[in-house]
């Protein structure tokens, strides 16, 4: 690939909408082209210094007030509605007043409704890539992800290892670890076996998501949470230092719950690490 | 509020957003984006209260206008503050502070993008394309690019 194909391409390529071919030979045009390197890293610090502006403007914020009138118009709404759809209609109220909580339509940060979506994606990843090994793209390393993509989490759970190997059910062990794409959203994936059942735990970006999970009140670091099942999978998750991570198995609650509470630490220690 | 710089506006536009959804919640796919639906919704809202309120569609002009206007390409500063980067960022067009935002803040994929404003995939690769370089520009424009990068 030459300089002119990997200008082009920067963009895609640092908003993670290039294919994992064209990035890695993207990334073998930065290891001998140091232009392109400084380039790239320009637009790196670029995107990022517009979602730290942005994201850490204060004026940006919902007024309280304002959140709390939508909160009387929306219930108000809803209950004009069907009866039998109240519950879908609750579900969307509390998504879309969590949203403006978190920081409201394009304001700040994904809230409730944005981390609903990426667990969702998450359980889709655990299917199709743990369970199916049906992804439309081809899974890549760790240590590859973190050369191409830039980011600590990648480093950081290649390190992860078993603080216990012996849970009440049997023995537990980490079958692989890569950066796999599920619908868009890339994860950074650790797949465990435990009582002959896949269990995958993947980190999401944003610890913040954590103080409005649905279903659950917020946790103190290092408790595990369990979140409603989605599409027959349970989903459990814990607050590491600057993320969340979430666990996704066909196991019972109670044993993703061991799961999760016996990776907690290694995981939050390779985390906080980064 | 970025969008619509009026506190008073922003907030009519979330409430009709929502209470749009709202409505056509039995139509939100489980599983999806419920952001990037969400965006959807409030673009659309947002350009029909542009249309009935000045008659023009605003989205085609800024590609002509600054077509020729990025030859060169400044360095991005190693240094810059939040207040600079959103000055900046209120410098350039803002159809082009919209594609930055859903991609760069919300982190929408180009799709996702593209469904919210209705715009084929290819305007949104070369909206972002230009106006990132329009804000480095801008950052240049504000005295920044220039001091820092030489590290003075």
């Amino acid at each position: 690939m030459e300089c002119r194909e990997v200008r082009e391409l920067a963009d895609a390529f640092v908003s993670e909408q290039v294919l994992v071919e064209t990035a890695q030979a993207i990334v073998a045009h930065l290891d001998r082209c140091s232009a392109c390197q400084a380039e790239m890293e320009g637009l790196r610090r670029l995107r990022a210094s517009v979602r730290s502006a942005y994201l850490g403007s204060s004026d940006l914020s919902p007024r309280r007030e304002f959140v709390a009138a939508m909160d009387a118009r929306l219930r108000s709404e809803a209950l004009r509605g069907r009866a039998t759809s109240w519950r879908r209609t609750w579900l969307a109220i509390a998504a879309t007043l969590a949203l403006v909580l978190g920081g409201g339509l394009g304001l700040r940060g994904l809230g409730v409704a944005g981390f609903t979506a990426i667990v969702h994606a998450a359980v889709g990843d655990h299917r199709f890539c743990a369970v199916a090994f049906k992804l439309t793209e081809r899974p890549i390393s760790l240590e590859q992800a973190s050369r191409v993509y830039d980011d600590p989490v990648d480093g950081s759970l290649q390190a992860v290892e078993l603080s216990r190997t012996e849970l009440s059910g049997g023995p537990i062990r980490i079958l692989e670890r890569h950066s796999c794409v599920y619908e868009g959203r890339r994860f950074a994936h650790l797949v465990l076996g435990y009582k002959h059942q896949p269990i995958s735990l993947v980190v999401t970006p944003d610890e913040r998501l954590l103080r409005r999970l649905p279903g659950a009140s917020a946790p103190a670091d290092g408790s595990v949470v369990s979140l409603r099942p989605v599409d027959g999978f349970q989903v459990a998750a814990f607050r590491g230092p600057h993320h969340v991570v979430v666990l996704i198995s066909s196991l019972s609650d109670d044993d993703l719950r061991e799961v999760a509470g016996s990776m907690e630490a290694s995981v939050s220690r390779a985390l906080k690490g980064m | 509020m970025w969008m619509e710089r009026d506190r008073q506006e922003a907030e009519d536009l979330v409430q009709e957003t929502l209470l749009q959804a709202l409505r056509s919640f039995g139509r939100f796919s489980a599983g999806t984006n419920c952001r990037a639906w969400l965006v959807t919704i409030l673009q659309h809202v947002r350009s029909n209260k542009r249309r009935a309120k000045f008659r023009r569609d605003a989205f085609e002009r800024p590609d002509d206008r600054v077509a020729e206007t990025v030859a060169f390409v400044p360095p991005v500063p190693t240094q810059l503050t939040d207040e600079e980067m959103l000055a900046a960022l209120r410098g350039i067009p803002e159809a082009y502070q919209d594609i930055i935002l859903l991609s760069d803040v919300e982190e929408l994929s180009y799709k996702e993008i593209a469904d919210a404003l209705a715009i084929p995939m290819g305007t949104v690769m070369s909206r972002l394309h230009r106006g990132r370089a329009l804000l480095r520009k801008a950052l240049v424009a504000g005295g920044i690019a220039g001091d820092r990068a030489q590290g003075a």
